[in-house]
């Protein structure tokens, strides 16, 4: 109730600057009229606008009256609406944003509804001029009745300085991508513990190899898996989970580009992303130094190699400072000058090893080096041990920018061995002239293009019949003008320029001797002779008479030839004489077919006329013999024994065809039961004549049944038709396995069957104890022995056939042994 | 005893033979009667025309078909197969006496060159046929010797 004191505007007290400029407003020519008659709402409304803290303005009225608070007034800013615009018509008041506002006015007065805004740029005039003025507000009716809004309260706030911040922000953002696009080195940025690429400049897909549509929004180790293999990954979980960075220096990371899995060195850092105190993410920021790193390894190669090739070499190096005479070397320059490789010692130290004699050597090259810039001499070093050495020192001088000579860096080099070398060389090229000059061939050693006569030996001067003075020195065409012209000069050039050898074997050549001209062969060579350098300096020539040798050669290569036509005619006589034995051969065995089939054939046919012969003669005798005189009975007779004969010969000629050419079937059987059966067939004349056969030993054979018994039976018939006159024939047999390597005549790897057949009759001589076996063979006279001599050979026939052989032994009266031999199997 | 005469038919290119055949029938004086054929060709026309004999005695060697080609024959023909067959050659080899046995021939005479001998082997022959009737003889009496 204060206020009803205050002449009845208690609304409008208080409000600072605004209230006091509201209270002393003259409000009495507006339409509101004097504020004590204003409306109830305006007034509280008021009340709460100036009291406030909060910007707040109010439009009242039809006429939207304008009425703000202190809290406001900083948005009018300073030459701007403030104050003038207090009790102001709207339309008035605002007049730049009329367009904007009016509509907004008009939807909360029509229809009651509050709006709201935020961040709306609003541009208003303050300040001397129209400002950009962002604002977060609302319009809110305050209504007079329940049905009828009279003013628009709004609450404001600035928020220009806010955007300001904001867009400052978004742009520094923006200028920070930028940044991080147009970086020289990688940058990406993965979000959350998948590490999804949220970011990644051109340099980062570059150094992945991949696109950006590859990699964008997907978890990066998705994108390359190949990381996921190396240690990738855990560098980042690391990162993610202590938030401290992690970097690395020419790390090695094998990754896939260009289709082929390459591997690159990578500086890199991760550093954690903090969102709200939270690591959220990982920022890599990494350049690919894999170049530096091959080129750096490269040089390492090559500085490894060439300590290698130095240490090989046997180089020592050195490096001398030209100021203070201090020596930096390597451990092998020590040992040139006979220390350890570890020994340490002044450049002074190491000079007083110099050979007295060489130091003017050694003082001239540093003076010339002063004017090339090289150095190079060759010197001898005297060890501590007294022995010397000799040594080629190499070195480049350095020089100040001022030109004044600041250091040298060199090489040193034992070169002993060399040295002896050369010594060697000159020994072993005298040794080699001496050989020359001593050898028994003729050489001469021709020097240079000009073939100068440079050594000539004694076999050559006597070959040339010259002395040496008139040789060596000269031009070998001025010694020898004939031989221009011929092929000789054009070879030795040849020779000269090729440093091909030339040599000729037994080549023609004519020499002029006390006794006239004479052909000689000679067997000559054209060798070069090489310098250092690969080029031919001189031509040896070796000259070495072989006439003697190549006579002798020709003497046996004429006889040689004599033997190989006698020898060649030798052999056609014997190839003609071994055909024409073949054909003898062939005839013979063609022969021998045609006698045993005559023998077989006629001796069959003939059976029948002399069967005929032999049934007529018995008719007769049995008819009308009684009426031939005595003689003619007694030739009757002899007709009858001559028929008798004939037929005996005729089988026996018949079987013995018959062992030719009957079937050949062996079979197993005793010899036993095969004399038994013998015995059966001749048991009248075995009974006649009293004879004992025995078998003392027998044992199987293997042989052609009816042939075998044939052959047994001859031999006994033979043993008892020969049966001595004042004995009983006794005949034995025995039979026993033996192996043929005790036999002769036998085959060593085979068993025989050896069967004895001996008897007690009259024998006969030992030298028929092979004819005996010949076909019709007799060695007794018809009248005493009848046989056709068929017998035995019948025997030998029948042997022959099973594969064996027989012999006969005997003496006359001493009785006879056939001895048979037939092969087990 | 036999009621009629046996009836011998003779296959012989050879007239010799035939005659000293026939000499040696008359001599023995048996109830016998003989025909004679000159080939195997004859031969065995004849037993395809005539009555058949109760022996037949075969030569070996004849012209146009010889003994042998003949026995075959004979033996393969049912009707004539049960004839007895007495082989009559000049020849003597085991093979083929052995052959001679296995097709079915009943005897074998070599010819004798003795007349006497001649006629004893015939008549031996004869009387084993005669005795022996449709069968047919061992193998150790195939071949008719004399002791």
């Amino acid at each position: 109730m204060k206020t009803e004191s205050m002449n009845g505007i208690w609304f409008l007290e208080g409000g600072g600057e605004m209230g006091e400029l509201t209270r002393q407003k003259d409000w009495t020519n507006t339409s509101l009229g004097p504020p004590e008659h204003w409306p109830r709402s305006l007034q509280i409304t008021l009340s709460i606008l100036l009291n406030s803290k909060f910007p707040m303005f109010l439009w009242w009225g039809p006429e939207l009256i304008c009425f703000y608070n202190d809290a406001y007034r900083p948005s009018l800013g300073i030459e701007g609406k403030h104050p003038s615009i207090l009790g102001m018509e709207a339309k008035s008041a605002w007049t730049e944003i009329w367009d904007i506002i009016k509509p907004l006015i008009d939807k909360v007065v029509e229809k009651g509804e509050s709006i709201w805004f935020e961040d709306l740029l609003v541009p208003i005039y303050r300040n001397g001029k129209i400002e950009d003025v962002y604002w977060t507000f609302s319009y809110s009716p305050v209504y007079e009745t329940a049905a009828r809004v009279e003013g628009v309260l709004v609450t404001c706030t600035e928020t220009t300085t806010k955007i300001n911040i904001k867009r400052q922000l978004e742009e520094s953002e923006r200028k920070l991508r930028l940044v991080i696009s147009q970086a020289p080195i990688a940058i990406g940025i993965f979000r959350g513990r998948e590490y999804v690429t949220e970011l990644a400049n051109s340099k980062a897909l570059e150094l992945w190899g991949r696109s950006e549509e590859e990699v964008m929004n997907k978890p990066i180790l998705d994108v390359m898996p190949e990381l996921k293999s190396q240690n990738i990954k855990d560098f980042l979980d690391e990162v993610y989970c202590t938030g401290k960075t992690f970097s690395a220096i020419e790390h090695p990371v094998q990754m896939l580009r260009n289709n082929k899995l390459e591997t690159a060195y990578v500086n890199f850092s991760f550093d954690a992303l903090y969102h709200q105190g939270n690591v959220d993410g990982i920022m890599a920021v990494g350049s690919e130094v894999t170049e530096q790193v091959m080129a750096r390894k490269h040089i390492e190669a090559n500085e490894e190699k060439l300590n290698i090739v130095i240490n090989a070499s046997e180089l020592g190096t050195w490096e001398l400072d030209l100021d203070t005479y201090e020596l930096t070397y390597s451990g092998k320059y020590a040992s040139v000058f006979g220390y350890r490789e570890d020994a340490a010692l002044t450049h002074a130290e190491f000079l007083k090893h110099m050979h007295p004699d060489d130091l003017p050597v050694r003082e001239k090259a540093f003076k010339d080096a002063l004017q090339s810039g090289y150095i190079q001499y060759q010197g001898r070093l005297i060890w501590n041990d007294n022995s010397v050495h000799w040594f080629l020192c190499r070195g480049k001088l350095f020089f100040t920018e001022e030109g004044k000579p600041s250091k040298m860096i060199g090489t040193i080099q034992d070169i002993t061995p060399d040295k002896s070398y050369q010594q060697n060389l000159e020994q072993s090229e005298r040794r080699f002239r001496n050989f020359i000059m001593q050898s028994p061939t003729a050489t001469v050693i021709l020097r240079g293009a000009d073939q100068v006569i440079e050594v000539v030996n004694g076999a050559m001067l006597k070959r040339w019949n010259k002395s040496e003075d008139q040789m060596v020195g000269k031009k070998f065409l001025d010694v020898f003008p004939e031989i221009k012209g011929t092929r000789i000069p054009v070879l030795l050039n040849t020779v000269f320029k090729t440093g091909k050898p030339y040599r000729e074997i037994e080549s023609v050549s004519y020499i002029q001797d006390a006794d006239g001209r004479r052909t000689r062969y000679v067997d000559f060579e054209y060798s070069p002779l090489f310098e250092g350098n690969g080029k031919v300096s001189a031509i040896i020539a070796t000259v070495s008479d072989v006439t003697e040798r190549v006579e002798a050669r020709k003497q046996i290569e004429e006889s040689e030839n004599q033997l190989r036509i006698l020898s060649s005619s030798l052999e056609k006589k014997v190839s003609e004489r071994t055909t024409e034995l073949e054909h003898k051969n062939t005839d013979l065995e063609k022969m021998n077919k045609e006698l045993q089939s005559f023998a077989y054939i006629s001796s069959h046919d003939l059976q029948e006329p002399l069967r005929k012969i032999q049934t007529f003669a018995s008719r007769l005798l049995e008819t009308e013999f009684e009426s031939l005189s005595t003689k003619g009975k007694d030739q009757f007779r002899r007709m009858q024994l001559a028929a008798e004969r004939m037929q005996t010969l005729i089988d026996d000629l018949l079987t013995y065809s018959r062992t030719n050419t009957a079937e050949r079937k062996f079979e197993k059987g005793e010899l036993k039961a095969i004399v038994d059966e013998v015995r059966e067939d001749l048991k009248e004349e075995i009974k006649e004549s009293q004879a004992t056969i025995e078998v003392t030993e027998a044992c199987e054979v293997n042989v052609i049944s009816f042939q075998f018994r044939q052959l047994m039976q001859n031999l006994i018939g033979n043993a008892l038709k020969f049966a001595h006159p004042d004995r009983r024939p006794w005949i034995t047999i025995k039979s026993r396995i033996e192996d043929g390597i005790n036999l002769q005549q036998a085959d060593p790897v085979k068993s025989y069957c050896h069967i004895t057949l001996s008897d007690n009759g009259i024998g006969f001589e030992p030298e028929y104890n092979e004819r005996i076996f010949d076909l019709f063979q007799r060695l007794h006279g018809r009248n005493e022995y009848r046989g056709t001599g068929i017998g035995l050979a019948i025997v030998k026939k029948i042997v022959e056939n099973h594969y064996g052989f027989i012999t006969a032994k005997g003496s006359p009266g001493q009785g006879a042994t056939f001895e048979i031999f037939i092969p087990v199997n | 005893m036999r009621t009629s005469a046996t009836h011998i038919l003779l296959a012989d290119d050879d007239t010799d033979d035939c005659l000293f055949f026939k000499d040696a029938l008359e001599e023995l004086a048996l109830s016998v009667t003989l025909t004679t054929v000159r080939d195997g060709v004859e031969l065995m026309r004849h037993l395809s025309t005539q009555v058949l004999p109760d022996v037949i005695f075969l030569d070996l060697n004849m012209p146009r078909k010889n003994g042998y080609e003949c026995l075959t024959e004979i033996k393969l023909n049912a009707k004539l197969a049960t004839i007895p067959v007495v082989v009559y050659s000049t020849s003597f080899e085991p093979e083929v006496v052995d052959l001679l046995f296995e097709k079915g021939a009943s005897h074998y005479i070599r010819k004798p060159g003795d007349f006497s001998r001649l006629k004893a082997v015939i008549h031996k022959a004869i009387l084993a046929i005669q005795s022996a009737g449709k069968e047919r003889g061992s193998r150790e009496k195939f071949v008719i010797q004399l002791l």
